[in-house]
């Protein structure tokens, strides 16, 4: 009884944790500029199958991981400056709507990379599943919660303690302001794209033990996290976590306890009911006036 | 009726320096899509004057500003800063380069606090150990501000923002200030005050272009001012000439 929930609660917070990860960094672009990135999935991807092909090039896993990041980092900016930048008088439809070219674009360019059929990989340690009160714990589940935490606080310290984070915020504050004080807003613009592809690509990468990878894992992984951003509140960071916990625990416990084949049906009426009752998401900001 | 205009440093700018050109405008055209909001628009602003720009509502004293300040795009016309042509600054070497401004309605960032948001005027300064002791400094000028350091800026009243948005502005040491309408929504004695610190800025050496709609106070401050009329200027002179010009009474300072 009690095994049974703690095992559907370990699931969830290990599927919840990597929705919040993908989730910040929805809240991110969208913060930086009101733009809502569905590319934002294709980052886990390209961080899962890079990794995933350059350890099976025999790259030691730890150089594998930087560079799976490092290729993610690159490809949001350059999403941003070839797909984005160029459109600077569209609107934001219209911005979004380059993003989801964007994301089909990348998903199949990984496709002809690396075939269609699911990569497995290795647990970064163990395989030796861990005993807690008769539920199993995959070992690969503290390594997500664990770089999760560590994302997240390093996140927070960026935005509250650096200058440059500051200057991202004060930019989604008040545009104009923020380029009278001499913020070049294009290049927050970048650095946001770059910052959630890192964080994507992390997410994609630490789960990518757990879930499996493949050419189009963006696709569910991106809806996700951007249903769990919206359960949080487009926009607010603390509504990003826990919405992406929120979302996989009440998923997993859908699974367990109803049937996995309403899994994803669950996410979908979670987003309906939270939005009906509170359209601006459980932390979504009072109505400000934007000049 | 408007206080004559005291000097009361005994620093002033050398009559050499005050003739300095700082800022000219030359046939100056601008426009949002396709209408055209300034026409054919002719300013200069010496160093170490406060030069005033009046004009009623929609007249176009805003886009002007943003003109100079880089955000606005120019259609025709030049705009030179210390003989330097500014077409091709961007709005950021603009800041750095000493031209800063302090928007109309404030505009502070607030859900930052009143620290962060001084830090973030001296943003183009990297780091520096002088950005401390600015930001001391400005503390001692507004001492509100020392006060709420760590409330949001939102929190603050409208007087305080705007106090909040000039310490902004200064963080960034600017030689030219752009002020637009400054004392917008204040109360009378708010505004006194802010129109003292705008007197002390010049003492202190800093080239001051004041929109207003509050004509009668920012004339009698400035050395120079101009009128603007839907994009045009319409007519300029001193301080003095403009206050006693029979238009500008009827027009700007319904008497
Ligand atoms: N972003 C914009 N897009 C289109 N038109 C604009 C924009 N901003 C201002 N305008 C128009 O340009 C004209 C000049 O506006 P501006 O704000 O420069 O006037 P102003 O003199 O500053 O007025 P106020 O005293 O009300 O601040 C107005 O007719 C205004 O409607
Ligand atoms: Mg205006």
């Amino acid at each position: 009884m009690l095994a049974e929930f703690l095992q559907y609660l370990f699931t969830g917070i290990t599927i919840g944790a990597t929705y919040a990860l993908i989730a910040l960094g929805f809240t991110l672009i969208y913060n930086a500029s009101h733009v809502i990135n569905f590319a934002q999935g294709e980052f886990l991807m390209i961080g899962g199958m890079a990794t995933v092909s350059l350890t099976a090039m025999g790259v030691p896993m730890v150089i594998a991981v930087v560079l799976a990041v490092i290729l993610a980092g690159v490809l949001g900016i350059a999403l941003q400056r070839f797909a984005i930048a160029p459109a600077k008088q569209a609107d934001v439809v219209t911005l979004i709507i380059i993003t989801i070219g964007a994301s089909i674009f990348i998903r199949g360019i990984a496709q002809v990379v690396w075939g269609k059929e699911y990569h497995v990989m290795q647990n970064f340690s163990t395989d030796q599943p861990i005993q807690v009160f008769g539920a199993v714990l995959n070992s690969q589940s503290l390594w997500v919660l664990g770089i999760g935490a560590v994302m997240v606080v390093a996140l927070v310290l960026f935005f509250t303690k650096t200058l440059i984070g500051k200057a991202i915020l004060a930019t989604s504050m008040n545009k104009e302001a923020a380029r009278l004080v001499g913020i070049r807003t294009q290049m927050v613009l970048m650095l946001a794209f770059m910052v959630s592809a890192l964080l994507g690509s992390v997410a994609g990468i630490v789960v990518a033990p757990i879930t499996f990878t493949s050419y189009d894992i963006g696709i569910i992984l991106g809806l996700k996290g951007f249903v769990a951003a919206a359960i949080g509140g487009l926009g607010s960071g603390v509504g990003a976590v826990v919405g992406g916990l929120a979302l996989g625990i009440v998923e997993a416990m859908a699974a367990g306890y109803i049937s996995s084949d309403y899994k994803d049906a669950v996410a979908f009426s979670m987003i309906l009911l939270v939005l009906f009752f509170m359209p601006r998401g459980l932390f979504g900001a009072k109505v400000v006036e934007r000049v | 009726m408007s206080e004559q205009h005291t000097e009361m440093a005994p620093a002033q700018p050398s009559s050499e320096q005050a003739s300095q050109e700082m800022l000219s405008i030359r046939g100056l055209v601008t426009s949002y899509g396709q209408i055209e909001v300034l026409h054919d628009v002719d300013i200069h602003i010496n160093s170490g004057e406060i030069v005033s720009l009046v004009g009623a509502n929609g007249a176009g004293k805003s886009t002007l500003l943003m003109t100079i300040s880089g955000l606005q795009p120019t259609d025709r016309g030049a705009v030179s800063f210390e003989g330097k042509d500014l077409a091709k600054i961007a709005a950021d070497q603009r800041v750095a380069d000493g031209i800063v401004q302090v928007p109309e309605g404030r505009q502070v960032f607030k859900d930052l606090s009143v620290h962060d948001n001084l830090l973030l005027g001296a943003y183009t300064r990297g780091k520096t150990p002088e950005i401390m002791d600015d930001l001391e400094r400005m503390y001692t000028k507004f001492p509100i501000l020392r006060q709420k350091r760590h409330n949001l800026a939102g929190e603050l009243s409208g007087g305080q923002q705007q106090m909040l948005a000039m310490g902004r502005a200064l963080m960034a040491k600017p030689r030219l200030l752009l002020l637009d309408e400054p004392s917008m929504g204040l109360a009378p004695l708010i505004i006194e005050e802010i129109f003292n610190i705008v007197k002390e800025l010049k003492e202190e050496g800093i080239t001051i272009f004041l929109v207003e709609q509050n004509a009668s106070q920012a004339l009698a401050l400035a050395d120079r001012g101009y009128v603007l009329e839907t994009g045009k200027v319409v007519i300029e002179g001193t301080g003095q000439e403009l206050l006693s010009n029979e238009k500008v009474r009827e027009a700007y300072l319904g008497m």
